[in-house]
């Protein structure tokens, strides 16, 4: 009698614990049913296997930087493949001029991505107070109206593709392209310190 | 006379006091804006920390180096082409429209140390002490003391009842015999009675009805558990704060997950993207002036020196092994870019209040019945979207105010899956 109640308490406990165990929470990611469905056979380009170390890759990553001084398609017209990462190649940067047409199109995806990258310091009406900079986090970031008509074009493109000063880099996160977009939007701040009046929505090319 | 001569004394010692906290003022406002985005006055950043600057080198030659620097290295001044070579021949941009007068207002603002500032990024504040949970260490102690107390008094109690039963008992031994025969009785009775009578009836019902519950349970069970990850939340290799980032600093989602809009995956940001920040970020005032634990593990990754503000030359970077949360399985398609860009749905709305998580978990199951009734539900924004022209224009000729995603095919079974 005694060693039947010991046998069904040992039943109910561990089913309970498998159960418990199929279950996802915390650092268990729950049963997995056919995981030969769920997990790709091939390498996919920006997700990563845990389990499937790339064999070819340094690092066991999937993920590769494109090889250098390629161009991305469609990038031809925006790139410039002479900008050294020098004092000297800012200084070159002076001769770009913006490829890009001051479109509305190209306005209103400049402040598209200026709202995504720049304004946590710039802050959304240029001024250099974004929410990291408002709160003492970063330091102050000068304002377009004051920066913007001691530099131009070209050294603001260097500036945002390479990074300059305490400024990162953005070359790996915007195309070429972009950063034209972005930069006709910024030169709206020239000439006034409200935020611009662009159409929010990205229609026609 | 002596009086009008102490009364232009105090007037111009109250004049120079106000000049000079002018100065401070004017200086600070000119440091925030031509100066931080290089120097700290207490931090080495870009350039050289700038406290004490005024006891390295003369006024003079300060003021010529801010206006132009290249060219008092150009002269072949000592100082000036040691620190040019210390850091790595980058110049510091000339600031010709600096008059000497605001130079000077800079420095004076410098020799103050930067007092309104210092307060905010210098001295540890009194709420970051230590604590260790839910319950201070004492309150431990005192529970679990009160628990060891509780557990004797239980087992004195039960010792209390054996012996007053066995007194009872042993006082009155007919009534002992007759509650013993009676639980003899009845148990039999009661729990066999059906088996005795109706031996296969009763196994098919108790067996039917344990069918009936475990399989309702098993069929909810694989329903809502087996392969779905909802609620996964796994230790990340970094304790990076959503809260913080996209909650406090509102910082879009797509600065760091920027192919999003792009393509397939909203992709884990590089450490070039944290380094954009946390070249300077280094929350040193809650770690006692040293660099944070959880920041300087990017630098250990990319192989930066927090202290020289470099990274190290030849170092091997290593790649931070965040723990994907969101897996869908690999027989379902599934593109942010179609969803972000052209459908635009909120990042929440399958992702949950990620700017209020200081831990992501997994909000919605994933499931493909949590996918098709969205399907079902969303209107496609059609009027403000150059992708769908062609769609807003027949749905005009055919008087129609809107259309669902499923309408516009997307249940097709194809479309996910292929």
């Amino acid at each position: 009698m005694k060693l039947n109640k010991i046998s069904i308490a040992i039943l109910v406990s561990s089913s309970i614990a498998i159960f418990a165990s199929c279950s996802a929470g915390g650092d268990n990611p729950g049963m997995e049913y056919a995981p030969n469905m769920y997990h790709s056979f091939g390498y996919e380009p920006l997700t990563q296997e845990a389990d499937k170390p790339n064999t070819i890759n340094a690092n066991g990553m999937n993920m590769r930087l494109p090889a250098e001084h390629t161009i991305a398609r469609g990038q031809l017209d925006f790139a410039t493949y002479n900008l050294a990462k020098t004092a000297e190649g800012y200084e070159a940067a002076s001769s770009l001029k913006n490829p890009a047409p001051a479109s509305v199109y190209n306005l209103a995806e400049g402040k598209r991505l200026f709202n995504i990258n720049c304004t946590p310091c710039h802050g959304e009406d240029g001024q250099g107070n974004g929410t990291i900079v408002a709160d003492g986090k970063f330091p102050k970031v000068p304002s377009y109206a004051e920066r913007l008509p001691t530099i131009n074009d070209g050294k603001a493109f260097y500036s945002i593709k390479y990074g300059r000063n305490l400024m990162g880099a953005y070359g790996t996160v915007l195309t070429p392209s972009q950063i034209w977009q972005v930069i006709h939007y910024i030169n709206t701040y020239k000439t006034s310190t409200a935020v611009a009046a662009v159409a929010d929505t990205t229609v026609k090319k | 006379m002596k009086l009008n001569k102490l009364l232009f004394l105090l007037a111009a010692f109250f004049l120079g006091a106000k000049l000079t906290m002018a100065d401070v003022a004017e200086g600070e406002k000119l440091f925030n804006a031509n100066c931080t985005s290089c120097h700290a006055i207490n931090d080495k950043v870009v350039g050289p920390a700038l406290k004490d600057v005024d006891k390295r080198q003369s006024e003079a030659w300060l003021i010529k180096w801010i206006q132009n620097s290249q060219a008092v290295i150009k002269s072949g001044d000592e100082y000036a082409n040691k620190l040019y070579k210390e850091y790595n021949q980058s110049a510091m941009t000339a600031f010709p429209q600096l008059k000497d007068d605001q130079v000077k207002s800079i420095l004076a603002y410098i020799k103050t140390g930067g007092a309104a500032t210092t307060v905010e990024n210098g001295t540890p504040t009194a709420t970051a002490k230590t604590e260790d949970g839910f319950y201070s260490q004492g309150m431990q102690i005192g529970l679990l003391i009160f628990a060891v107390i509780l557990l004797i008094i239980i087992f004195i109690l039960t010792k209390i009842r054996k012996v007053v039963g066995k007194i009872h008992d042993e006082k009155y031994p007919e009534e002992a015999d007759e509650i013993k025969i009676h639980w003899k009785q009845n148990k039999k009775s009661t729990r066999f009675k059906l088996f005795v009578k109706h031996p296969v009836v009763g196994t098919l019902a108790v067996g039917a009805l344990l069918t009936v519950v475990l399989g309702l349970y098993g069929y909810d069970y694989g329903q809502t558990k087996v392969g779905v990850q909802k609620g996964y939340a796994p230790v990340q290799p970094i304790n990076y704060s959503h809260e913080l980032h996209a909650g406090k600093y509102k910082i879009n989602c797509q600065y760091c997950h920027s192919s999003a809009d792009k393509g397939k995956q909203a992709s884990i940001p590089s450490a070039s993207t944290c380094m954009n920040c946390h070249t300077y970020v280094k929350a040193k005032a809650k770690y006692n002036g040293k660099v944070s634990p959880e920041i300087q593990k990017i630098y250990n990754a990319v192989g930066y020196d927090a202290q020289n503000g470099t990274y190290i030359a030849g170092f091997k970077q290593q790649p931070i092994k965040w723990v994907r949360i969101h897996n869908l399985p690999d027989h379902a398609y599934f593109n942010h870019a179609q969803h972000v860009k052209i459908g635009k749905v909120e990042c929440q709305a399958c992702h949950g209040p990620i700017e209020t998580m200081k831990v992501v978990s997994q909000q919605r199951s994933l499931q493909m019945g949590w996918c098709i009734n969205c399907h079902r539900e969303a209107k496609v924004d059609v009027a403000n979207n150059d992708y769908y022209e062609k769609l807003h224009k027949d749905l005009k000729a055919s008087n129609k105010d809107f259309i669902t995603v499923a309408q516009n095919g997307g249940l097709e079974c194809a479309k996910c899956h292929y």
